[in-house]
């Protein structure tokens, strides 16, 4: 390990890693030290991938947040437990990788409802890197579809809809689109529109169903991109450290950072590496106990804490869930692929903003039968096929889109978990208002199984899973509003960087992984200067190499 | 309660201790006949449970060449079987010990008939449904025959055919093609 | 495993090893020497292998022509992506015979060593010369070429009603000669021969079947289990590259030509289709855009000919190739890992496509063609 680097980055997830990557590509011998604080656990492992077979065990589960390490306070319960795997890859390990933009509202959620925040630009200035980013990921999309503005087509053809789909489908065709009490009404009328749900897989995936843990690499995980970055010949000066937390930012002066300093879990020695530019990129819940705990003389309440706003306007999304069932399921369908196929936006617009926008889609595992389990429990193959062709369920699910508040944040507490790093808590609660609109939403939901036929069984808005936290350590215009400016970069200093789900001003209502990754590709050319014309010919020529 | 002393002598819930055995070439022939019967039994073997084989032989090598090590527990499977069959003859002894074991397959097993049914009966339950004995299911109606399930090696989509049961978005245009 | 170390049983058995000839190697199977069946089981695994170098031969060349095509997700990619998908399981199926026999297939380090531009191994086509030089009429034709029925069946031209002649294969200086093919079947009986012979020493022998390292799975259909499937697999494998016995391309289905067929649409850009009991090149089947690759020349491009980014690539190919033949080696070998390293083998296929298709975007300095991979064993 060398005393100081040109980049040292915190965290190995998917934005460590596309950032190291663009940083490489532009410039080979670029020095870049990243630091993870949890353990490489192996990829593509066939021992592994048989234990998840048979036994439904994953070999990263074991780095989750235990409930003993997360805690939450407020009106309703946030869930730390379980949303995010701690290792080398970072979350990109047992992602689904839905892999969806942002729409041009979400960048204007404060102009446009006066609850939230604006980013601090718009979704024009973000679109040439969502098309890098969407090509790196090598997003499966269908073309045709208009649901954002974009330059250019999906690189991979989508997949398929399921026969399953199928009712769903038929349903939303003849239902109207409705606006609500507190949506804004066009005047007029549109039925639900079908779309095939986005996600990241390469050309080869063999479609084995088991995503959480691929057997052979058809599903974008950071490892991967980070391993590649090891091996090239190319790239001299790139080096990972794993079991090394991060629970210092040293800084020399208010605007210059210097180095961090990290523990190496092993042996418990500290040390102390400097870098010529320093980016934190260890997610929404680490990049803010990170910062509040990195006091010092020029900044009393940590690192870009001087407006007491690290860590506030946390926001992930709630699910809602709604199931339903058929007395029958005469096509014996059970789930084939691990990812839901059917997918709408039809509520995720700006009509719909303030009240609420959900992201609407048909969860990946119902209809199903656990065929093998009711083998095991030994049934006959009679009765097994009354089940398979009896009562079918069916779970529409949607992601409702949280505004941050002043007063929801997220914080270190004493203690730290089983990686050195500090333990979490949760302030987080709803308005009444919000919890209205939320059970509102609900009944679109309802609707829809009822229009297929479905008996309802069960409707409830979840508690928000933090799968999907943002917010924590947003961008803005002023340091008095926010805590990175648009370029991710810490307000009031030169060199430190959030490339972070932390740094979203507003959630939408979408997963945030293509959105970030396409602000790490952005940050990449940001860092490097290189103006966009020179960045598009070189493209031309060397296309995603990796 | 079936089996005699060896099935159902009490043994700690850990996986049964492996180290320093491998499985020989009759082992694996005797393991093999579980597989078999769990196809005869539910009668979703498709074509040719040879087709499987491979995909079985090599999660048998990533069992016992791999810790955990499962060596233990496969020979410990075999002198649970051979005193079925000593008890009940080959066939009745299958179906005991599918549909009569009597153990908890939730709790931890703490005989020898159990580590048999939860480490090796019911792993190859689900090893053999992945591989393929999901395709039984489907057509009962007139529907399609299930084309993939959860662990299954599809392909890739990029094939002449879906690899699932797909919803045919333009019925009237699309031609049924040779599977 | 220095060929020096192997002792032989018999003059037979050595003679079979060192013959490199296919033709040759089928006349010499047909003398056995006195421990009958021990020595037809010996030539029957140098069969093999000959079958399973033969197979694997044309995948480099099938992948590097589908890689040129710009839009992969075109017809015509998508045939040759098929055809390609149908000649590894060809592949996997030999491999499955050499298995279950006892043998283990050897692709890597052989007498017979893949290197373009190369002729068919075993001597099996002696004027036909494959290069790594895309998607183009001189590769076209030597697909047809490779794949060539003993007989053709009679296409003719829609619009003009004529019948169409499959033309020759290029010289040695890339030009296709006018005039009608001359009909030299030597080759195309070859390979049917070999596989016919191979398939009589199964009967004949009636061999006990290990299923134990036969592979089934996405690569390969079935295992063979006896003579039987042996003889099923063989069938299928010559109807789909060179259609059936009884000539008519609507045997095997008009949406299942075989690959003799297929390359021939392309080459024509013409579709086939039946109408009564004739056939015609009918709708246009345009040639896709490709980029135009270079001649891969004889050894490859080497490190000091080329840019430090170029070699790079090339050299990142070769790499990734080599682990490729080595993972398939390894799923039949005898203490190899079986349907772990298959898994392995389709993955890493993918990953050439990583090098392969940046390197064929970038223009040769001095010419008007692009670099291709040389897909060398390291």
């Amino acid at each position: 390990m060398k005393k100081k680097y040109d980049y040292v980055i915190v965290g190995a997830g998917v934005a460590a890693a596309t950032v190291a990557r663009g940083l490489l590509l532009h410039k080979h011998d670029t020095s870049i030290l990243i630091l993870e604080a949890g353990p490489e656990i192996k990829a593509k492992d066939r021992r592994f991938w048989w234990d998840y077979i048979t036994r439904n065990e994953r070999p990263y589960t074991y780095t989750y947040d235990q409930k003993w390490e997360a805690a939450s306070s407020g009106n309703i319960e946030y869930q730390t437990d379980g949303v995010r795997v701690k290792a080398y890859g970072g979350s990109t390990m047992h992602w689904g990788a839905w892999s969806l933009r942002f729409k041009p509202e979400d960048f204007n959620l404060q102009t446009n409802t006066g609850l939230g925040a604006d980013w601090p630009f718009n979704y024009e200035d973000l679109e040439s890197y969502y098309n890098d980013a969407e090509s790196y990921l090598s997003v499966c999309g269908d073309e045709k579809e208009n649901w954002v503005p974009r330059s250019k087509p999906y690189p991979v053809p989508p997949f398929q809809w399921t026969a399953a789909d199928g009712e769903m489908i038929k349903a939303w065709e003849q239902l109207d689109v409705v606006y609500q009490d507190g949506d804004i009404n066009p005047g007029t009328s549109s039925k639900i529109k079908s779309g095939k749900m986005p996600v990241a897989r390469y050309r080869k995936c063999m479609t084995t169903g088991t995503c959480k843990y691929c057997p052979i690499g058809g599903r974008f995980n950071a490892q991967y991109v980070l391993d590649d970055l090891k091996n090239d010949p190319r790239f001299i000066n790139f080096e990972v450290r794993i079991n090394s937390p991060v629970h210092h930012v040293n800084v020399s002066s208010k605007s210059k950072i210097e180095s961090v300093t990290f523990t190496d879990n092993h042996n418990g020695k500290e040390h102390t590496v400097a870098g010529e530019t320093v980016i934190l990129a260890s997610g929404a819940y680490n990049v803010p106990k990170l910062l509040r705990a990195s006091k010092n003389e020029f900044w009393k309440d940590g690192v870009g804490n001087d407006h007491d706003l690290v860590g506030r306007f946390v926001v992930s999304h709630s699910m809602l869930n709604v199931v339903g069932k058929a007395k029958t399921n005469p096509n014996g369908w059970f789930q084939e692929y691990d990812f839901p196929t059917l997918m709408s936006h039809s509520y995720n617009t700006k009509e719909h903003q303030k009240k609420g926008k959900i992201f609407i889609f048909k969860n990946r595992t119902t209809p199903n039968t656990d065929i093998a389990q009711l083998m095991i429990d030994g049934k006959s193959r009679e009765e097994i096929d009354a089940i398979v062709y009896g009562e079918m369920e069916v779970n529409i699910q949607a992601f409702l889109e949280e505004k941050g508040k002043y007063s929801n944040r997220l914080e270190a507490r004493p203690g730290v978990d089983r990686f050195g790093l500090p333990q979490t808590t949760v302030h987080f609660s709803r308005t009444d208002e919000e919890m209205e609109n939320a059970n509102d939403r609900l009944r679109i939901l309802e609707e829809i199984l009822i229009k297929m036929g479905l008996e309802i069984t069960s409707s409830r808005v979840d508690k928000p899973g933090g799968h999907h936290t943002t917010g924590t350590a947003r961008m803005g215009t002023l340091p008095e509003n926010s805590v990175t400016d648009k370029f991710m970069r810490v307000h009031d200093t030169d060199n430190l960087y959030v490339c972070s789900n932390a740094a979203f001003p507003t959630g939408s209502a979408v997963n945030p992984t293509l959105t970030l990754t396409a602000l790490a590709f952005r940050l990449v050319e940001h860092l490097t200067n290189s103006s966009k014309a020179i960045e598009t010919s070189k493209k031309k020529q060397w296309e995603y190499q990796l | 309660m079936i089996g005699g002393s060896v099935c159902n002598e009490q043994v700690s819930a850990s996986l049964i201790f492996a180290e320093g055995q491998e499985l020989t070439y009759d082992n694996k022939e005797a393991l093999w006949e579980i597989f078999e019967a769990i196809g005869e039994t539910w009668k979703n073997t498709i074509y040719n449970s040879n087709n499987q084989r491979s995909s079985w032989f090599e999660m048998l090598k990533a069992k016992t060449e791999n810790a955990p090590n499962y060596t233990g527990e496969y020979v410990n499977a075999i002198y649970v079987l051979n005193e079925l069959y000593a008890e009940y003859g080959k066939i009745d002894a299958f179906n005991k010990l599918f549909f009569e074991s009597g153990v908890d397959n939730s709790a931890p097993p703490t005989t020898r008939l159990a580590h048999c049914k939860i480490f090796v009966v019911n792993e190859f339950i689900r090893m053999q449904i992945t591989a393929g004995g999901f395709k039984s299911w489907g057509e009962a109606n007139g529907g399609e025959q299930a084309k993939n399930y959860h662990g299954f090696l599809g392909g890739t989509r990029f094939n002449r055919t879906p690899r699932v049961r797909a919803f045919d978005e333009d019925p009237v245009h699309s031609k049924k093609e040779n599977v | 495993m220095g060929i020096s170390t192997i002792n032989f049983k018999n003059k037979f058995q050595e003679q079979a090893f060192e013959i490199n000839d296919v033709q040759e190697l089928i006349a010499h199977s047909k003398n056995v020497g006195t421990d009958e069946n021990e020595d037809k089981m010996f030539v029957l695994k140098e069969l093999l292998n000959n079958a399973v170098i033969l197979e694997f031969a044309t995948i480099p060349i099938y992948l590097q022509a589908m890689w040129t095509i710009k839009d992969n997700k075109c017809e015509v990619a998508k045939s040759i992506r098929n055809i390609f998908q149908e000649e590894m399981l060809h592949m996997a199926m030999v491999c499955n015979m050499i298995a279950g026999i006892g043998g283990e297939p050897k692709i890597y380090n052989t007498k017979n060593r893949l290197s373009y531009p190369s002729g068919l191994p075993g001597g099996v086509h002696p004027k036909l010369f494959l290069y790594l030089e895309g998607l183009n009429d001189r590769s076209l034709r030597n697909f047809m070429e490779i794949e060539l029925p003993e007989e053709i069946a009679d296409i003719y031209d829609y619009e003009s009603g004529e019948l169409v002649d499959i033309g020759n294969i290029c010289d040695q200086n890339g030009v296709i000669p006018k005039g009608k093919h001359d009909k030299d079947h030597s080759h195309n009986a070859t390979i049917g021969e070999l596989y016919d012979r191979i398939n009589e020493l199964f009967q004949e022998l009636q061999p006990k079947m290990n299923v134990e390292r036969q592979l089934a799975g996405p690569l390969s259909w079935w295992v063979m289990a006896d003579a039987d499937s042996v003889s099923k697999a063989i069938d299928m494998i010559k109807e789909q590259g060179e259609g059936s016995e009884n000539v008519t391309p609507a045997s095997t289905g008009m949406d299942n030509l075989a690959h003799f067929y297929r390359f021939w649409e392309v080459f024509y850009q013409k579709k086939i289709v039946q109408e009564g009991d004739k056939y015609y090149f009918k709708e246009a089947n345009p040639r896709p855009e490709t980029y135009t690759i270079a001649r891969v020349p004889k050894g490859g491009y080497k490190e000091t000919d080329v840019s430090q980014e170029v070699w790079h690539l090339t050299n990142s190919f070769d790499e990734v190739y080599t682990e490729l033949v080595k993972f398939l080696e390894d799923a039949w070998a005898i203490e190899g890992r079986g349907q772990a390293a298959l898994v392995n083998a389709v993955e890493v296929m993918f990953k050439l496509e990583q090098y392969a298709l940046p390197l064929m975007k970038i223009q040769i300095p001095g010419q008007s063609e692009n670099y291709g991979p040389s897909f060398r064993l390291i």
